[in-house]
């Protein structure tokens, strides 16, 4: 790892009216595989379009390569960005639109880099079909093909991964391991920790429009593990389950919130997941719903009850 | 810039839709002969010109691709295809401006043409004079598409409504509020259209004459139009957050 970020963010914040999308965010991003990670609307679409200079922020300031990320065209050359929106241009081959996304890039042999990058994500046997035509995970393959058919050294891919299968999923991280092998730097963003801890060596984890936890990947579970996460929990006998609930040790509290529900804090959900079933079979109570409570976190708890 | 024009055409000149505008731009020329078979010889082309080509033609065949060559990319979102790479935004808003011209033009041109033609064919003026006049009308026509296209260009992407903000301006500021309140021409690119008509052919159009402003307030107004909401557009496009 190089001492000057290739990235740099300096307390970046944006806001839209009286919503706050980033929160004073200063992080950096050096050459190699990058993950943001987030839940939906933690602000991840929005600091990567600030990133890559789509977007003004409202206080602090992006550089890439050293340059203002914004208003300034001729980083362009270097930097490619894939955005999380799949809209494409249906009427064009993924050749026309590879070779349309070469050209306005500068690139000197355009076809020749559409070929090379439609090999890329193999989507070479397709190139002659409309891209109105494509799957959800082809058209997120053509685009990933348009963000780096001018070979940029900063590659920012916004949720690039939604809508491909595990094979597509496979081959993706072979692409971006070479990349990354050559010296690219790329900031790949996405809901699902999974996507991102086999490939990135570091992840940046936001929250709410700020960044909770920067590092590898063991220092953000460890972070994600130090939390304590709210359930309601539905059951027949809440009381009967209240007091076997509280015996755990992986339980921090429980309060009765009526209609039959609790409100169950926990460190560690993935513990308490797989102990509610057990006592309730041991306990003869019946639920009726598991569900976690603060929204901002839900995807947090499924990256955690999923393993 | 050839890329961003190609991609615009595309995108905005869908067979049905040209097919559509195309029929419109006809119904000028159709409406003469029908007037003409009606009234005879002598058929007075300001009517025609006025009423249908210039009150309603020219606007609509500009507005239906210069709201779209924007708006479209907004609405989708694809914007940044184009707005994340090195191609410097002035030939970006240069291109987006320049698609509806191509389609526009041609039409209008086409239309102007054939309906004026076919008004004076016969006339009093003979050849010679009708000639004059359809020179006329293409030249009035030609700046009142540049004018319409930057304007509409300008607002497919500063709002998603850009279509009901262009029929508003055409039909009520034009069509009523300009008619009630004679000063209002001069904020009126159909008034510049009909201008320039009328003077490149003061006899063969004299009916337009009391519809005109002086010849160089409406090539400055046309001309302010065009060059200024291209700037706009320009200075949007820089400082917009893009989607």
């Amino acid at each position: 790892m190089s001492d000057a970020p290739v990235i740099d963010v300096r307390a970046v914040s944006k806001w839209y009216g009286n919503v706050v999308a980033v929160n004073d965010v200063s992080l950096q991003v050096y050459p190699g595989i990058t993950g943001l990670l987030g839940p939906n609307g933690a602000g991840k679409s929005t600091l990567l379009s600030l990133l890559a200079g789509l977007t003004r922020c409202s206080r602090g300031a992006v550089t890439v390569l050293g340059e203002p990320a914004r208003g300034n065209p001729g980083l362009y050359r270097r930097l490619g960005f894939m955005a999380e929106h799949e809209s494409v241009y249906p009427f064009l081959s993924g050749r026309q639109l590879i070779t349309a996304s070469a050209r306005l890039h500068g690139v000197t042999q355009p076809a020749a880099a559409a070929d090379h990058a439609l090999e890329l994500v193999g989507l070479e046997d397709a190139r002659h079909r409309a891209v109105g035509e494509y799957s959800r995970g082809m058209r997120q393959r053509a685009r990933l093909a348009a963000a780096l058919v001018h070979d940029p050294a900063v590659l920012i891919l916004d949720e690039p991964l939604n809508g491909t299968d595990p094979r597509q999923r496979l081959r993706f991280g072979d692409a971006m391991r070479r990349l990354a092998a050559a010296g690219k730097t790329i900031l790949i963003s996405s809901h699902v920790l999974e996507e991102v801890e086999t490939l990135a060596g570091r992840i940046l984890l936001l929250l709410s429009g700020k960044l909770a936890a920067a590092g590898g990947q063991r220092a953000i579970r460890a972070r994600l593990d130090q939390r304590a996460y709210r359930v309601r929990v539905t059951a027949d006998r809440p009381r009967a389950l209240a007091a076997a609930i509280i015996a755990l040790p992986e339980v921090d509290s429980v309060t009765l919130a009526g209609g039959g529900a609790l409100e169950v804090s926990s460190r560690r959900v993935d513990a308490l997941q797989t102990a509610l079933p057990r006592l309730a079979r041991e306990h003869a109570i019946r639920l009726t719903r598991v569900e976690p409570l603060d929204e901002s976190l839900e995807s947090l708890f499924e990256y955690l009850v999923e393993r | 810039m050839g890329t961003v024009l190609s991609l615009t055409l595309r995108q905005i000149g869908g067979a049905r839709r040209l097919l559509i505008i195309g029929l419109l731009a006809l119904l000028p020329a159709a409406l003469a002969l029908l007037l003409r078979r009606a009234g005879g010889d002598g058929a007075d082309p300001g009517g025609v010109i006025d009423a249908l080509l210039v009150g309603v033609v020219l606007p609509i065949i500009t507005l239906a691709p210069a709201t779209r060559s924007f708006g479209n990319e907004v609405e989708d979102r694809t914007l940044s295809f184009i707005a994340a790479t090195p191609t410097p935004k002035w030939q970006v808003a240069l291109a987006k401006l320049l698609a509806p011209v191509l389609i526009a033009v041609p039409l209008a041109l086409i239309s102007g043409a054939a309906a004026t033609a076919v008004s004076v064919a016969g006339g009093a003026g003979g050849s010679a004079g009708g000639a004059n006049t359809v020179a006329a009308v293409c030249a009035g026509l030609l700046a009142g598409a540049l004018a319409y296209a930057a304007v509409f260009t300008w607002a497919g992407l500063m709002t998603t409504r850009a279509l009901p903000f262009a029929l508003i301006y055409v039909f009520l500021w034009e069509g009523l509020v300009s008619a009630l309140i004679p000063g209002v021409r001069y904020l009126s690119i159909r008034a510049y259209t009909l201008s320039v008509m009328h003077a490149a052919d003061p006899v063969g159009l004299d009916r337009l004459a009391d519809q005109v402003v002086a010849l160089p307030a409406a090539l400055a107004g046309a001309g302010l139009a065009l060059a200024g909401f291209y700037l706009l557009t320009l200075l949007r496009l820089r400082r917009m957050d893009l989607p």
